[in-house]
């Protein structure tokens, strides 16, 4: 319905910074906080979805494709579990010094007190801390900045984008 | 045996198992499956079991999937060997999923006396087993259980509402006996909504429960049915016990909140029981309640016995089919996608061992084996989307080892059905991504050495339902492959992907309306449904 289609969406921004980033290639399993996105990948040719078998082939292949062609492919899961399931694999690319980069949705910080536990309030970034050079819960214009600055650093990096803002 | 005092086995990795010398230990491949396999083997005996893992990776898996347990409090005991140049790194992820303080080194273990509902992470740099290798765990349980009282206002509040509602989680049990809940429920003239970890709970006192309630008149409404969500929406006072609501319980929700009741979350019964002055306008508010999920119970299976003609098998007959079917004692496991909403639909007062708070998906085979060990003479069915059997393919070698009674109904539509269902919403035709590669499900399961069978018609999945009912104890896993039409709207679980959408629906409100009235217009919408999700506007 082009009617409701006359403004852009977060998600269009979010894949609008990808491309300009450099980034063709998009790892992702779905989860209803990352529709904008796929739907704006699924608008465009210059950008490629590939749906993995569970989140953590997804980081495996990321890893495969950095080795391959030299430059980093996005990983892109839901928030709880979807995030929390790209541990393991995350340290391998840490091993493997691939530059992966990691970008989830999160709860909008002021709701999280309210739903402590709940899979949209786990606090990801805590957990995914330790394993990846993190941005903060930030702003989608922060996210442009950054992935033109990270290149191929060599390292996991790990985004958080607060999931109204994909929405807006 | 070092973890004598647990008195719940231990599911380890088999490097775990070797370098701890816990011989009784329950090998698994890896650390993941070991969580999820505590993690059920807790929920249907109320025993907390350990999971043990060796180095970072299997740490770092048993994490990724401790998030189920953590989300639904469920105490599961954890027993990380961590390389000491990773543990801070593991400690720092683990705090985020742990209700204990997480203790670091192997002398500290057991140290803890922090709240007891939830996981328990115990760290332990390999270095210290090495130098301690005999030392057995000193356990000094000082735990202290602490619970506030009801308050004057919530008291007087229960006495005073005119609708109440009791909602029982999986700690419903843990402090108060199921008699004195019904006593409860009974005279504060409350229906009992039954969470979907309470389905979960240990298997035989679950059925009876539900038998006493049958017998003392207590209405039961099972987990995330229609008239469930009626329920909440409509309710003025909800007693929440032995655990929390949350989104999936359409509780917090930002944008549309369902529930406007007040909520009073408790782990134990306010006793001596409440004397209420209300008993009129609550029986006429139980009346109403029992007449309705009477009729939606009529019109769900009018529903699904109208679907057996169709040319293609419908998710709605076969759900239905296979909840009917199954012998008294099945223990049910569904997972937080599509296939679970259907499972949902058509569940009554039946065990159902389910990830509420976290809706993980690709667990159940796991919790299959755990379950079915706790409980080796019960046969445990799962109902399983094709996305989700996709996380598990690792698994199918070890069950077929297993010889346990494991009937895995795979509701195979080549979708992500459930994310579709929201795509629906949102965006109406546009489904990108959400298509599945034709898999051959059943070729993979008969090389690892399951049993195997491909459904397409009604008739075809009445026979094998009827075979699965005449399985022994040790007939091993069946998988039978049921081919269905993709995007189909289940009835019930509607509420899972609603909550799922807070902070969407609002800015996408005329997308949304659209997208609802293309379904109506095109007869794959009940108007019950559009009602529903129409309510939340309100």
């Amino acid at each position: 319905m082009r009617l409701f289609r006359k403004y852009r969406d977060g998600g269009e921004e979010l894949v609008d910074a990808l491309v300009q980033a450099g980034i063709d290639t998009v790892y992702s399993i779905p989860g209803a906080q990352l529709l904008s996105v796929w739907d704006a990948i699924g608008r465009r040719n210059d950008i490629q979805l590939i749906v993995p078998r569970s989140e953590w082939e997804g980081v495996e292949l990321a890893i495969k494709y950095f080795q391959k062609h030299g430059k980093p492919a996005v990983v892109m899961n839901t928030v709880g579990p979807g995030v929390v399931n790209e541990l393991p694999a995350l340290f391998t690319a840490q091993l493997y010094k691939a530059t992966v980069i990691c970008i989830s949705p999160a709860q909008p910080e002021y709701k999280r007190r309210r739903i402590d536990r709940v899979f949209q309030g786990l606090r990801d970034e805590e957990i995914l801390g330790p394993w990846a050079v993190q941005t903060q819960l930030g702003e989608l214009k922060a996210l442009r900045n950054w992935l033109r600055e990270m290149g191929n650093s060599g390292c996991v990096v790990a985004a958080r984008v607060p999931f109204d803002q994909l929405f807006r | 045996m070092i973890f004598d005092f647990l008195n719940a086995p231990i599911f380890a990795t088999r490097t775990a198992a070797s370098i701890a010398k816990v011989r009784e230990a329950i090998q698994l491949p890896n650390g993941r499956w070991a969580a999820h396999a505590a993690d059920a083997y807790t929920r249907t005996t109320g025993w907390p079991a350990s999971v043990m893992t060796f180095g970072v990776t299997e740490a770092l898996e048993a994490l990724s999937a401790l998030a189920t347990a953590y989300g639904d409090r469920i105490p599961v005991f954890a027993w990380l060997m961590v390389e000491g140049m990773y543990i801070d790194d593991v400690t720092r992820s683990a705090r985020a999923l742990s209700h204990s303080l997480t203790v670091i080194r192997y002398k500290e273990a057991f140290e803890y006396s922090a709240d007891p509902h939830g996981v328990h992470i115990v760290l332990i740099d390999e270095s210290d087993l090495l130098e301690y290798p005999q030392r057995h765990f000193q356990a000094s349980q000082r735990v202290k259980l602490e619970y506030p009282e009801l308050k004057a206002d919530e008291e007087k509040a229960l006495r005073t509402c005119k609708r109440p509602l009791l909602t029982v989680g999986w700690w419903a049990f843990h402090h108060n006996a199921p008699d004195e809940v019904l006593a409860f429920a009974s005279g504060v003239g409350a229906p009992i909504a039954l969470l979907p970890t309470f389905h979960g709970i240990r298997p035989d006192l679950f059925e009876d429960f539900c038998r006493e309630a049958e017998r003392t008149g207590v209405l039961l409404l099972p987990a995330a049915s229609i008239v469930w969500t009626e329920a909440f929406i409509s309710a003025d006072l909800i007693y929440a016990l032995g655990g929390e609501l949350n989104e999936g319980t359409l509780y917090g929700l930002h944008d549309f909140p369902w529930v406007k009741a007040r909520v009073i979350e408790q782990y134990k019964l306010p006793f001596p029981g409440i004397d209420t002055g209300e008993r009129s306008r609550r029986e006429r508010w139980l009346g109403r309640i029992r007449k309705r999920k009477a009729d939606l119970r009529q019109i769900l299976v009018e529903t699904a016995v109208k679907s057996r003609a169709n040319p293609t098998l419908d998710p709605a007959y076969a759900a239905h089919a296979i909840t009917n079917a199954a012998p008294e004692n099945t223990l049910f496991i569904g997972e937080g996608n599509g296939t679970g909403m259907w499972l949902w639909s058509y569940i009554q007062e039946q065990s159902v061992l389910y990830p509420d708070r976290m809706a993980t998906i690709g667990l159940s085979l796991a919790w299959a084996f755990a379950a079915t060990l706790a409980h080796p003479t019960r046969p445990c069915w799962i109902l399983c989307g094709d996305g989700s059997l996709g996380y598990q393919f690792e698994l199918f070698q070890f069950l077929a080892k297993q010889k346990q009674n494991i009937v895995v109904f795979l509701f195979h539509n080549g979708t992500w059905d459930s994310i579709r269902l929201e795509q629906t919403f949102l965006f109406a035709q546009r489904y990108p991504g959400t298509e599945l590669p034709d898999t051959d499900y059943v070729g993979m399961a008969a090389q690892a050495g399951w049993e195997t069978e491909r459904v397409t018609r009604a008739e075809e999945l009445d026979a094998i339902l009827q075979q699965a009912r005449e399985r022994k104890a040790d007939a091993g896993p069946l998988l039978v492959d049921i081919q269905l039409q993709p995007d189909s709207i289940p009835f019930a679980g509607l509420s899972f992907a609603l909550a799922e959408l807070d902070y969407i629906l609002k800015p996408k409100l005329l997308q949304t309306a659209w997208s609802l009235l293309r379904l109506k217009l095109r007869g794959r919408m009940p108007w019950r449904i559009v009602w529903m999700i129409t309510r939340l506007f309100l």
